[in-house]
């Protein structure tokens, strides 16, 4: 004990008589203590663990890859032959076309697949429970299991495949599913079609099912159709899910090696050979890190391009898509509202939109009676209605999306919006419309502009005209407008 | 170094494995195949009763990805102590060093000289030994009898020449009044198994004929050379042009044409001895012959040495335990025992077990049995080779420009 602190003075006393680290050494050393305790409250502390773990199992494996790939198996540094090999090798060439092929061909048909299952799953049927955990079952078993199930299947002499086919004719001889070169790589893309789709269709619903009911109902106020409402309201609100999983497809695309590696390895004669398959073997059947190094770099910086295109191009669409709604919305909105103020339609118009602003209902008088109100207690609600019964006349065709409340006094403002619609209304007559049933039940939905379905609140909250929600100007605006 | 400093995780995983791969000072993990389990059991409790004092830990493993998990256990640092492996493996483990030199201790056994002498030459690296061989085989051509004589054949007389081969095979090749489609020979082109398998089944057809796939010094590819390419248009020809060989070539390994021979699709192909348990065991029926693989007239038979045997890591921890097993191992009889085929060595292949006549054929390919060239890039070598019979089998591809372009494949893998 003593003689432990002895020697610590000792070495205490020999920094300090150290020449020229007389006052630096105990300085720094509180300086570095300091610093220490100082960094205890800082968020790096706290994220260390974190970012230890991520440099172990992230960062390392990817910096030893790279001296890997510049490296020989003895590891001595043979700066970019390794790279030189892989491209010249022919299989190298084969590989990324067939990848190409095998990523693309397979996304686009999970695509149309998985939506379609999804949004058939989406409507509600007898059994919808049961069809939807079957659909599911591709997805759920292992791959590999799946991939054998299908190795038999495509089995030239005694797979079912061809077993049906030729039982009934439609070839007479065996199809060589897994061996003839001009077939294998698409029959391999069917089954990961198979494979992947459920988790596009789960995705799809997951998606549809946030989808508000509004809209749908609202769109069907105006007469759209089945195929109406998919192409105006579901695939658009499904844009952005659409776009995530595409990517999340990509990644598990290139990566996927269970179903090719356990149906024909890369074979026959590498006509189904892809990168990752390329990058397997090499690795760990030739044991040729170097090389697999290499090849596996140029693939990850091929991804990461690739990726961060996917990324650049969606954002920007998907802000540029908004700024194109919100400028037509601007556009169409200040001009149409602009020439709605002067009385005139600007564009030549299909009908008119009459918008209620944001907090009220627009109240009918069959509506109001039919609920047990007086009709004869409606305030501009009311009179506004009339005057948009006058417009009608004015603008041919009426249509009314409104929003309603459980309370019919908050009446608030009137918008007339003249607009194009992309589908055909049928309603000719706008009190029987809003009177209808359906509107009754729909507690302040949103209201959304057709084919464009941004909330007109939002929009008319960046129209010129309509700009400061100021209650007073705006019972004024509206009295304008109608 | 780095990876401890860098990764704590890693090096508690590390030590995690180590703990429970290595062991004691007294005990010895002896890793084998999960087809040998009930024998190696057997054995190890024997070992035991002679050895009271050293405790064997077994660990059993499938044949599917044994060759990687081997070669990773053996670059781990922590390998174990005797591991069952394919004698052709060898080579390919010792280029990094990775082996102990067995020799002495087989000797302390066994004289050498009773082995069958490729056997041990297949286990060879440099003049030493790296593994005791106990098991070794050859293909032989299975033929189905009865199908023999549907088409007229004897059954007694199969085909021992390559003319009178595709003779048979072309009698043997017709649709069954029941509508099945039979074809005369089943060759290897593909499976879940098939460059091993197709390397087995077509190799030896380019060494009869006097060909081979890389010079004997193995500095060059020779697979292109006219004795080689006869040969393999003689095994490709039989799916490309004379089609006697059915549909599904590209995707039969070893597997699928044993089914397909049991199914009578096909009626003769290339076998090991193990098929003939399978047989017993599955179609215990089935009336089939086994004859010796039809050589080129005036030339002899030939075939690829198949095998398995014993290896000791260097870098085990239990070396004097690892010599203790190898030795017990190394008597003819436990030999013997733990084979699924053929012994390797001269005594025990006269035991009873081996005497079935129809193992007659096999014995007669085994003393014709060569092994791999032993060199480390074999299994990146002979994947050119499959490579370019599978181009063939494809069809568009002329057999001599196949070879060509694995030659060139395989010369620049040489170079590596």
């Amino acid at each position: 004990m003593s003689a432990n602190a002895k020697e610590h003075s000792q070495q205490l006393t020999g920094v300090l008589t150290h020449p020229g680290k007389q006052n630096a050494g105990p300085g720094a050393y509180a300086r570095a203590k300091r610093s220490i305790s100082i960094q205890l409250d800082r968020p790096l502390f706290f994220i260390l663990p974190a970012i230890a773990l991520l440099a172990t199992f992230i960062l390392y494996p990817l910096v030893s890859t790279v001296v890997l790939s510049f490296t020989d198996s003895s590891g001595s540094w043979v700066g970019a032959d390794n790279y030189i090999q892989v491209v010249q090798s022919d299989r190298t060439a084969r590989a990324t076309l067939n990848t190409i092929y095998f990523v693309v061909a397979s996304i686009i048909l999970q695509l149309i697949l998985g939506t379609a299952a999804g949004i058939l799953l989406n409507e509600r049927f007898k059994g919808q429970a049961i069809v939807r955990a079957l659909t599911l079952i591709p997805w759920i078993i292992p791959g590999i299991v799946g991939a054998m199930t299908w190795a038999w299947m495509f089995h030239t002499d005694y797979g079912v495949i061809n077993s049906i086919l030729i039982s009934f004719g439609i070839v007479d001889e065996p199809v060589r599913w897994l061996t003839n070169p001009n077939v294998v790589l698409p029959a391999l893309t069917v089954v990961n079609v198979w494979k992947m789709f459920p988790f596009v269709a789960i995705m799809v619903l997951a998606g549809l099912q946030s989808i508000p009911q509004s809209l749908y109902e609202a769109a069907r106020m105006d007469g759209a159709m089945f195929w109406d409402e998919v192409r105006y309201i579901t695939l658009p609100q499904l844009r952005t899910i659409l776009a995530s999983i595409s990517l999340l497809l990509v990644i598990a695309g290139v990566n996927s090696i269970t179903i090719i590696y356990a149906m024909t390895k890369g074979g026959p004669a590498d006509r189904s050979l892809i990168t990752s398959i390329q990058i397997f073997v090499e690795a760990f059947q030739y044991f040729n890190f170097n090389q697999a190094s290499a090849l596996s770099l140029m693939f990850f910086v091929v991804s990461t391009v690739f990726i961060a295109t996917h990324r650049w191009i969606q954002r920007p669409r998907a802000r540029g898509a908004g700024h194109q709604t919100r400028r037509q919305n601007r556009v169409g909105l200040s001009s149409c509202v602009a020439a709605a103020c002067r009385g005139v339609p600007a564009v030549p118009l299909d009908g008119a939109l009459v918008l209620q602003r944001s907090c009220g209902t627009l109240p009918h008088p069959d509506h109001v009676a039919s609920r047990g109100g007086n009709p004869g207690q409606l305030r501009e609600g009311s009179v506004r209605l009339e005057r948009a019964a006058l417009l009608r006349e004015q603008f041919g065709r009426l249509a009314w999306v409104h929003n309603t409340g459980p309370d019919l006094r908050d009446t608030c403002g009137l918008c007339l919006l003249p607009v194009r619609f992309p589908w055909p209304f049928s309603v000719a007559n706008p009190h029987s419309h809003v009177a209808s049933s359906s509107f009754g039940s729909v507690d302040r939905a949103p209201l959304y502009l057709p084919g464009i379905y941004e909330p007109v609140e939002f929009a008319l909250g960046i129209d010129p005209c309509l700009s400061r929600p100021d209650p007073a100007t705006q019972h004024l605006d509206a009295d304008r407008l109608l | 170094m780095t990876r401890r400093t860098l990764g704590l995780p890693i090096a508690a995983a590390a030590i995690a494995i180590m703990l429970t791969a290595s062991a004691r000072a007294d005990e010895v993990t002896w890793w084998v195949t999960e087809p040998g389990k009930a024998k190696a059991q057997a054995l190890a409790a024997e070992f035991e009763k002679e050895n009271p004092d050293t405790k064997l830990k077994l660990q059993f493993n499938p044949y599917g990805g044994l060759e990687s998990k081997v070669l990773i256990a053996l670059r781990s640092g922590a390998p174990p102590d005797v591991i069952e492996v394919q004698t052709s493996w060898i080579p390919s483990y010792q280029v990094t060093g990775a082996l102990d030199d067995v020799g002495e201790v087989i000797a302390g056994s066994v004289p050498l000289k009773d082995f069958v002498p490729a056997t041990l030459e297949a286990a060879t690296v440099g003049g030493k030994i790296y593994g005791l061989p106990f098991q070794a085989e050859a293909l032989a051509m299975i033929y189905r009898k009865d199908l023999y004589r549907e088409a007229g054949l004897d059954p007694e007389k199969p085909p021992q020449t390559w003319d009178y081969m595709i003779e048979v095979s072309k009698k043997l090749t017709y649709t069954a009044p029941n509508g099945q489609r039979r074809y005369g020979y089943g060759i290897a082109g593909g499976g879940p198994e098939g460059q091993g398998n197709t390397l087995y089944r077509s190799l030896p057809y380019v060494w009869m004929n006097g060909g081979d796939i890389l010079s004997p010094d193995m500095k060059k590819a020779v697979i292109n050379s006219p004795e080689a390419v006869e040969a393999v248009k003689f095994y490709t020809d039989m799916y490309t042009t004379l089609k006697v060989a059915p549909p599904s070539t590209l995707e039969n390994g070893g597997l699928e044409l044993r089914r397909l021979f049991m199914a009578g699709t096909i009626a003769q192909y290339q076998g090991t001895p193990t098929e003939l348990e399978r047989f017993a065991q599955d179609a215990p029926n089935l009336d089939y012959g086994v004859t010796i693989m039809p050589h080129p007239k005036g030339k002899e038979t030939s075939a690829l040495l198949g095998g398995w045997a014993f290896i000791a890591p260097k870098a085990a921890k239990n070396k004097e335990g690892a010599a203790k097993l190898l030795k017990f191992l190394a008597k003819p009889e436990r030999l013997a025992e733990y084979t699924r085929t053929f012994p390797t060595t001269t005594t025990a292949m006269g035991l009873p077990r081996f005497a079935d006549p129809r193992l007659e054929a096999f014995k007669v390919m085994l003393t014709r049995a060569r092994p791999q060239p032993p060199i480390g890039s074999w299994l990146e070598i002979s994947s050119a080779y499959y490579k370019g019979i599978q181009e063939i089998l494809i069809g568009g591809a002329s057999v001599k420009d196949s070879l060509d372009s694995a030659a060139k494949t395989i010369d620049a893998i040489l170079k590596k």
